[in-house]
């Protein structure tokens, strides 16, 4: 009942999207932005990158980093991070390049706690103790923490909290040499706190560096023109 | 990574010169170029040639044999420097060519060479000189006789022992001196001249960007400000044109297949930063440094051979099924030694077992256990790993004192958090280094990179910056950066990228584009067609970066572009 009246009153409340593409101006950037996530929710991912783009540009242009920065993260949401073409790390690295420095901050790190855990779920997979690492297996922090350094662990993050929940007293894991060796190198760059250049070289971390031109950081929007309204279903220069 | 001259003769890292040597601090030059040739030799007879152990401690032999001969060149005797004028064709032309070549490669500016020619300026003989000089023209042309003799002795000793020394230390490079130090005297008159003119014969061509060998030194019209060299530096004359031919040959073997591992990746980029070294040194006219670091480089690159496979051990498990069979704690001691006198290796079940034992309650099988484990199988990775995987469930006062025994650490405490991170954190950086022991080339590897960016930070005239173990080099090169940098939009751009990067080779990676900016656009001096081939030079490095298919292999597109930015400044290459 709460769902079918929401759902209405979005309806009378929310113009369609056709029509807040017509009232798109120049002049509001942060509404190309919001029009471009609800086109996103809706499925019309050419029309979401081409308004995040479209924000990002003039965000840029009228010196509002931060929402230059939001339409990256935007352009980010619609890329596949498994893909290896690097585009959802370069959309990132963008933003974080745009973002004012009070928003950008270290990368988030664990508590000491949660990664000692994570640690001791490793030692107790690594030893065959089932009860322990069903145990932890189920934690919720150590879930996250597979999940984040899933392509290192075997099996990667969904697997190996799969292989800890389901593991055996009678069958311990049988790990080949270099996956013993990564287990370690995982350990070491978990216990670290802040992962060093030795570290993430031993792990593996090892995919390029995302390329993004820091002389002109806006001109990877790609918007050359100035076709910011939408006029009979395309992207105008005139209003 | 391992000192090497500490393993081989113990002598610590901080020792004054002539000790690091093994000599008297007043020894002769023979005696210290012999004695660091033996050194070197035995040094290379534990370690290979591309070790980077046995490279640092090349280096710092290297170093320390250089300014021990220095010294003892100074106080050079007088009749050596007179039997020598003969040898050296008297003072003409190509003895004063000869003189200011010399000074340029032992770093002496011309000030001081005139100084070293004439006396000190303190000097009575040169003071009275003064005096005359400011009289009269005639007189001056008598006092120009009358030191002129001594002048030409001077000059022809000096000659003799800088083509000595300088021949000397580029065969202790190598670990052959032995041959070259009995020919030396014969060598010296005209050592300098013959080795470049041999060193061109031996060039089919130059190098396509480089300037051919014939022309005359070329003063860099670009002086960038961002980073600035020392005012003596550049005072210094430029080298011959073979050396930047060499080294140009070297970057151009510098390539390595896509996906070729990180240790072959990380050992390029160690490379490529010696030949910065390199570059930097013939800059500053230092060309007999930059010949060391040439000549003990072979033209091509070769991979290092892939780290080996640790070993693991067979029959494991048998320690815990022998404890249990035994009945009573006299039996269990028995059982544990029956087992020592039979197994060899340690299994990963058995180090568990053992380390369950040692963190045991107090009594004679923990004691035994935990004697063991110090005195059996304290190198052995499976241990540390053994230790690690007890931690997780044995008593925290129990296993502090026994890890805390077999680290040979006290004070240890696994009742805390904080404290359990810390013993986990040893425990694991102990098994890695043992499980890959002197294999472990990506440590040696990552530690030699960043020991390469502390000999160029001086060059580019910043101060080094010690960075945490495992770093790439990245805060020499922020020292360098942010030392010198020099215009307003080149720190935001630098910025910029170090704010894009979220990781530590990614930080590296940004500084080194940094730098690469600074060197190849200056602040000032350089002309609009010179900033648009700089501009169109780092566009071509910034696809390659945007091509590559790991980090690595964007540093090292980087230090290529490094190594040539500095050949570019010295005007010895174009973009």
């Amino acid at each position: 009942m709460v769902r079918f009246i929401a759902i209405i009153l979005t309806l009378v409340v929310v113009p369609p999207l056709a029509e807040r593409l017509a009232a798109l101006d120049p002049a509001t950037p942060l509404a190309y932005l919001e029009v471009g996530e609800d086109a996103a929710r809706d499925g019309e991912i050419d029309l979401a990158r081409q308004l995040y783009r479209r924000c990002g540009a003039l965000a840029a242009a009228s010196d509002d980093p931060g929402l230059a920065a939001s339409a990256a993260l935007g352009m980010a949401s619609l890329e596949d991070p498994s893909r290896g073409d690097g585009a959802w790390a370069a959309w990132h690295a963008l933003a974080r390049m745009l973002a004012p420095t009070r928003i950008t901050g270290s990368t988030r790190v664990a508590p000491d706690a949660e990664r000692l855990r994570f640690a001791e779920l490793i030692s107790h997979y690594r030893a065959g103790r089932s009860l322990q690492a069903q145990r932890l297996g189920r934690d919720a922090s150590c879930i996250a923490l597979a999940r984040e350094w899933g392509a290192l662990l075997p099996g990667g993050g969904e697997g190996f909290i799969r292989a800890c929940t389901g593991l055996s007293a009678s069958t311990p894991p049988q790990l080949s040499p270099r996956q013993a060796d990564q287990l370690m190198a995982v350990e070491a760059a978990l216990l670290a706190r802040t992962p060093r250049a030795l570290d993430e070289l031993r792990c593996g971390l090892m995919s390029p560096v995302p390329e993004v031109d820091a002389r002109e950081p806006a001109g990877a929007f790609g918007i050359d023109d100035a076709t910011w309204w939408w006029r009979n279903g395309r992207w105008s220069a005139t209003k | 990574m391992i000192d090497a001259i500490h393993a081989c003769f113990g002598v610590g890292p901080d020792v004054p010169p002539h000790e690091l040597i093994g000599v008297a601090a007043d020894a002769s030059r023979e005696e210290i170029l012999e004695r660091a040739t033996q050194r070197l030799r035995a040094i290379h007879a534990r370690f290979p040639e591309n070790d980077p152990a046995f490279i640092a401690a090349r280096a710092r032999l290297r170093a320390a044999a250089r300014e021990l001969v220095e010294r003892s060149t100074g106080s050079a005797d007088s009749d050596d420097l007179r039997a020598l004028i003969a040898t050296s064709g008297g003072w003409n032309r190509k003895a004063r060519a000869r003189a200011l070549r010399w000074a340029a490669m032992h770093g002496i500016d011309p000030a001081a060479l005139a100084e070293l020619l004439g006396g000190p300026p303190s000097d009575p003989v040169m003071a009275s000189s003064a005096g005359v000089a400011a009289a009269a023209e005639a007189a001056r042309r008598d006092r120009h006789r009358s030191w002129l003799p001594w002048a030409i002795g001077s000059m022809a000793a000096i000659l003799a022992l800088a083509a000595t020394a300088t021949l000397t230390l580029a065969v202790l490079d190598r670990g052959r001196a032995a041959e070259p130090i009995a020919k030396a005297p014969k060598l010296n008159d005209d050592a300098p001249s013959t080795t470049t003119e041999q060193s061109r014969d031996r060039q089919p061509a130059p190098a396509p960007s480089a300037t051919p060998s014939v022309d005359p030194p070329h003063v860099p019209n670009t002086m960038p400000s961002i980073p600035e060299a020392t005012p003596t530096t550049r005072q210094r004359a430029p080298a011959p044109s073979t050396d930047w031919d060499q080294l140009a040959a070297r970057l151009e073997g510098s390539g390595l297949s896509a996906g070729a591992g990180v240790d072959a990746e990380l050992s390029l980029l160690e490379r490529v930063q010696a030949l910065t070294e390199a570059a930097l040194l013939l800059e500053s006219g230092r060309t007999a440094d930059a010949r060391l670091i040439l000549d003990g480089m072979p033209e091509s690159f070769r991979a290092p051979e892939p780290a080996v496979q640790r070993r693991r051990a067979v029959g494991d498990g048998g320690l815990a099924v022998a404890i249990e069979r035994a009945d009573g704690p006299e039996a269990r001691v028995l059982a544990l030694n029956r087992w020592l006198g039979a197994a060899n290796e340690i299994g990963p079940s058995d180090a568990r077992t053992l380390a369950s034992l040692a963190c045991g309650p107090e009594d004679g099988l923990s004691r035994r256990a935990r004697a063991v484990t110090q005195a059996r199988f304290a190198s052995s990775s499976e241990m540390a790993m053994g230790w690690l995987d007890v931690l997780a469930v044995a008593d925290a006062g129990a296993a502090s004192s026994a890890i805390g025994a077999w680290l040979g650490r006290a004070g240890l405490d696994a009742t805390s958090t904080d404290g359990v991170i810390r013993i986990r954190q040893v425990l694991v950086e102990r098994a890695i280094a043992l499980a890959q022991g002197e294999a472990d080339s990506i440590r040696q590897r990552v530690a030699a990179c960043q020991l390469s960016w502390e000999r160029i930070a001086p060059l580019l005239g910043a101060m080094p910056a010690r960075g945490s173990d495992g770093d790439l080099g990245t805060a020499s090169i922020e020292a360098i950066v942010q030392g010198s940098i020099g215009t307003e939009p080149a720190r935001a751009v630098a910025a910029l990228r170090l704010r894009a990067a979220d990781s530590e080779v990614a930080r590296f990676i940004a500084w080194q584009a940094a730098l690469l900016d600074a060197l190849a656009l200056p602040a000032q001096g350089a002309s609009r067609a010179e900033r648009a081939a700089a501009e169109r030079a780092l566009d071509l490095v910034a696809a390659s970066r945007a091509g590559a298919t790991s980090a690595l292999e964007q540093a090292i597109a980087n230090q290529r572009a490094i190594t040539r930015a500095v050949g570019v400044r010295a005007g010895r290459w174009a973009w």
